[in-house]
Formats: C-alpha cells, structure tokens, sequence
C-alpha cells in the first residue's frame, strides 16, 4: 500500500529545507502544507497542498486558528507519516498527528548550528524521529543523520 | 545586476541602508532590492517589499551576486544556483530576529568559497570586489542528494 507523508512547514528558509528533503518522498502519497499559496509552483501536480497562516509562539489567537486548521488537514487527511522542518507549524501538527496515529519525524533546521531550537526542544519527547542537522548537536533526544545540503 | 533580499519574514533596513549607500557610490551598477515591508526609501536600489518564488528564483538567477541576510532560504538558493553571496546577520539584540542564530549561521557559511561577510559600507564594497573576481561562479552547487534525503528515506520505508 501507497503511504501517505504530510510535510509542513513555515515559511523563508524552512521551507526551502523540506523542498531539499522532498527526493526522499518518492513512492508516497505527499500532502504539503505551508504559509505561502506561491510555493505550489515547487511542487507536482499529483503532490496535494494546503495553506495555512503563519504564527508564532506569542500570538495566541494566531496559533489557536492555525491549530484548528491543521487539526482539519490531518483529519481529512489522516497521513501514515509526518515530517517538519519547523517551526510552529510543524510542532503543533506533530502534536495533532500523534492523536491520530501518524508516524513524525522532526528535522530541526541548520541554521540552528550552536543549540537545537526552542520547537525542537519542545517536540523532542513526542516525536518518533528527532534530527539535528549538525554532528556536535547529536544527543539523547536528537539523531544525527546528515544535513540537507 | 545585483540582488538584494531581507528574506520573507521581516524588514531589515540597517542592511539595506548600507547597500543603498554603496549603490549611490556605484550609479553604474544596477541594484534591486527585496525590501519586506520597510516604511523607509531607497533611492539608489529598484524596491520591491516582497517577491513571487518564481520571481525571486529568477532574479538570483540573473544576478551576478547576491547580498542577502544570513537565512538559510536565501544561503541554501544562492547555493543551489551557484551565485556568490555577500551577507549580513541579522542581530537578535537589535530584535532584527528572535536570537542570535544568523550570527552563527555566518561564522559557518563566511568559511565557504564565495561568501563573504560584511557590516558596513566599506566591507561590503571589499566583499563585492573579492567576490566579483574570484567567484564568476560558487565552487560547489548544492549536492543532488544529501546523505540526509537517503536515511530518511530509509526512516520512511521502514515505518
């Protein structure tokens, strides 16, 4: 059977991290979410997409919107896998997805070069699979597996 | 042509007032800038607040260098499309950001070839000058695929 991945993530450069993960999705059913109806234009026809608004951990209604629209995408969705290069986003799907059964695989993002990220830390004890993209940051919580470059 | 990007989060006009000062030293060289939603001028760069992907691949594509911050958006596309790289961190004590990541980000990215960093005007007129004629090209284009694509790869058929 076909599995089905949802990728998400904000915006900029995280982004552009899941875009260079994407090769490893191949065989799968992808379901994309992100902040920018524009990034489409990255992906194929047969890839399934959702727009969300953006948020940070200090905007409370914002978060509380997002999580409700990403609590209807997961839902509908109901994905075997779920993968996030960050940031707020990906750590409330993760949350949502876990309630249904998904697989989750956090990747923290590069540019986190001196201490993983504050979402990372957070997710650390409920996803499945926490990487960090750098060797020195490898620890109990987060594997190092390579980097995205 | 050079371009100019803040990324797609914030305006950051301490960097951009730099380069609009070099751009007014350099009128010979055309400038445009991806500003973000700044309520300052510039009158020696073409401004654009923000851009489309597309848009956006197509003027680092057809710049000869590129300036930017220390986002990895805009250091992993300058990668990928092989263009020299002038940046300037973002600074979590100036709130340009919400820490310090840019600057650490820098410290690794100014040991590649073909990225140069620079704080004020007389850096970046040094950075543009090394970059124009050293790097006509960034030595390494991004990898095709990364040691990380293949284990999660293998994460996922084992799942």
């Amino acid at each position: 059977m076909t599995k089905k991945i949802l990728a998400i993530s904000s915006g900029g450069g995280h982004w552009i991290q899941l875009m260079r993960l994407q090769p490893a999705f191949l065989g799968c059913k992808q379901v994309f979410v992100t902040v920018n109806e524009d990034y489409k234009i990255h992906l194929d026809e047969e890839s399934s997409f959702y727009k969300i608004n953006d948020a940070t951990r200090w905007d409370k209604f914002s978060l509380l919107i997002l999580s409700l629209r990403i609590l209807w995408v997961i839902a509908r969705e109901r994905p075997d896998i779920t993968i996030s290069t960050g940031a707020a986003p990906g750590y409330i799907a993760i949350r949502i997805a876990k309630l249904f059964g998904s697989k989750t695989i956090w990747v923290d993002s590069i540019a986190n070069v001196d201490e993983v990220s504050l979402s990372g830390k957070k997710i650390s004890c409920h996803a499945d699979y926490c990487l960090t993209q750098w060797q020195h940051l490898e620890d109990k919580d987060f594997k190092f597996l390579g980097s995205c470059l | 042509m050079i371009f100019l990007t803040v990324g797609s989060q914030m305006p950051f006009d301490r960097m951009v007032k730099v380069v609009n000062e070099w751009a007014s030293l350099n009128p010979d060289v055309e400038v445009v800038a991806q500003i973000g939603d700044s309520i300052e001028s510039f009158d020696c760069l073409s401004t654009f607040s923000s851009l489309s992907p597309q848009e956006y691949d197509q003027y680092v594509l057809s710049a000869d260098l590129v300036i930017g911050h220390a986002g990895m958006g805009t250091v992993i596309t300058c990668r990928e499309f092989c263009k020299p790289l002038a940046v300037m961190a973002r600074r979590g004590d100036f709130l340009e950001t919400r820490n310090e990541h840019q600057v650490a980000t820098t410290k690794w990215i100014c040991e590649w070839r073909c990225v140069e960093e620079f704080n004020n005007v007389e850096e970046l007129a040094a950075s543009i000058a090394k970059l124009l004629e050293n790097c006509s090209e960034m030595e390494l284009g991004a990898a095709a695929e990364s040691e990380l694509v293949s284990n999660i790869r293998t994460i996922i058929r084992e799942i």
